[in-house]
C-alpha cells in the first residue's frame, strides 16, 4: 500500500485513541459531579464503555496500518461484545439498586422529575390484587 | 510518514498514562464512596478502565496478546456486576 495511505490509517488510530481517552476521563468527571446514583451510572456506563469501544476503532485501524488480519478481527469480535454487554450490566445494575430501595433523585425541592417505574409497578400491584379479590368473589 | 508513526506513539503514551490516573483516581472513589451501589458503579468502571488499558497495550506492543486478555477480562467483569448486583439486591446468587 502507498506510504500516505498508510499515514492516513495511523492518523485516524490516533485520532480514536484521543476520543477514546477523553471520554474516558468524562465518565469519571460525571461520575464525582452528578447528584445520585442513576446518573452516575449513566455517566460511567455509557461513557466509559464508548471509550473502549473508540479505542477499539483506533486499535482496527491500527491493525489495517500493520496488515494484520487477526488483529482487526478481535477488535471487531470485542467492539461487538462489549456492545451487547456493557448496557446489559448497566441495567442489571440500575434495576438492583431499585429493587434494593435506592431513591432517585427529584431536585434540589424533591419535586421535580417523576418516577415511572413507581407508577407502573403500583398499576401493576393494584390488577394483580383485583384479580385476587374476584377469585375470591368467585369462591365463595 | 515517520512523523504519522511518532505523533501516534505520543498519543499512544499519552492515552496510557491517562487511564493509570483514571484507575488510581476510580480506586480512591471506590475506597472513599459510601453507598454500596456507588461502589458497584466503580467496580465495573475499574475493570472497563482496565480493559481501555488493555487495548491501549495492545497497539503498543501488537505481538502479544493482550486483545484477547482483554477479552476474557470483559467476559468475567459482565458477570461479576451482574452476579455482585443480584446477590446485593436479593441477598441470594441463584
Amino acid at each position: 500500500m502507498p506510504d500516505f495511505v498508510l499515514a492516513t490509517f495511523l492518523i485516524i488510530a490516533a485520532l480514536f485513541v484521543l476520543a477514546g481517552t477523553i471520554l474516558s476521563v468524562i465518565g469519571l468527571l460525571g461520575l464525582n459531579w452528578l447528584p445520585d446514583m442513576y446518573t452516575r451510572l449513566h455517566a460511567t456506563g455509557k461513557v466509559g464503555l464508548f471509550g473502549v469501544v473508540l479505542l477499539l476503532v483506533g486499535v482496527f485501524f491500527f491493525g489495517l496500518y500493520e496488515a494484520d488480519a487477526t488483529m482487526v478481527l478481535r477488535a471487531a469480535i470485542l467492539f461487538l461484545f462489549l456492545l451487547v454487554v456493557g448496557p446489559t450490566a448497566a441495567h442489571a445494575i440500575s434495576s438492583a439498586a431499585y429493587r434494593f430501595g435506592q431513591e432517585p433523585y427529584l431536585g434540589p425541592d424533591g419535586k421535580g422529575g417523576r418516577d415511572d417505574l413507581a407508577r407502573d409497578v403500583r398499576q401493576k400491584a393494584e390488577e394483580l390484587l383485583d384479580e385476587h379479590r374476584r377469585k375470591k368473589k368467585k369462591k365463595k | 510518514m515517520a512523523t504519522a508513526k511518532l505523533i501516534f506513539d505520543v498519543i499512544l503514551y499519552i492515552g496510557l498514562l491517562t487511564h493509570i490516573g483514571l484507575i488510581a483516581v476510580s480506586l480512591y472513589f471506590f475506597w472513599r464512596r459510601e453507598p454500596v451501589f456507588d461502589r458497584l458503579i466503580v467496580a465495573d468502571l475499574v475493570s472497563t478502565y482496565i480493559l481501555a488499558l488493555l487495548v491501549i497495550l495492545a497497539m503498543i506492543r501488537p505481538d502479544d496478546p493482550f486483545l484477547d486478555v482483554g477479552l476474557g477480562l470483559a467476559a468475567i467483569g459482565f458477570i461479576g456486576a451482574i452476579a455482585l448486583a443480584k446477590y446485593i439486591a436479593d441477598q441470594q446468587m441463584f
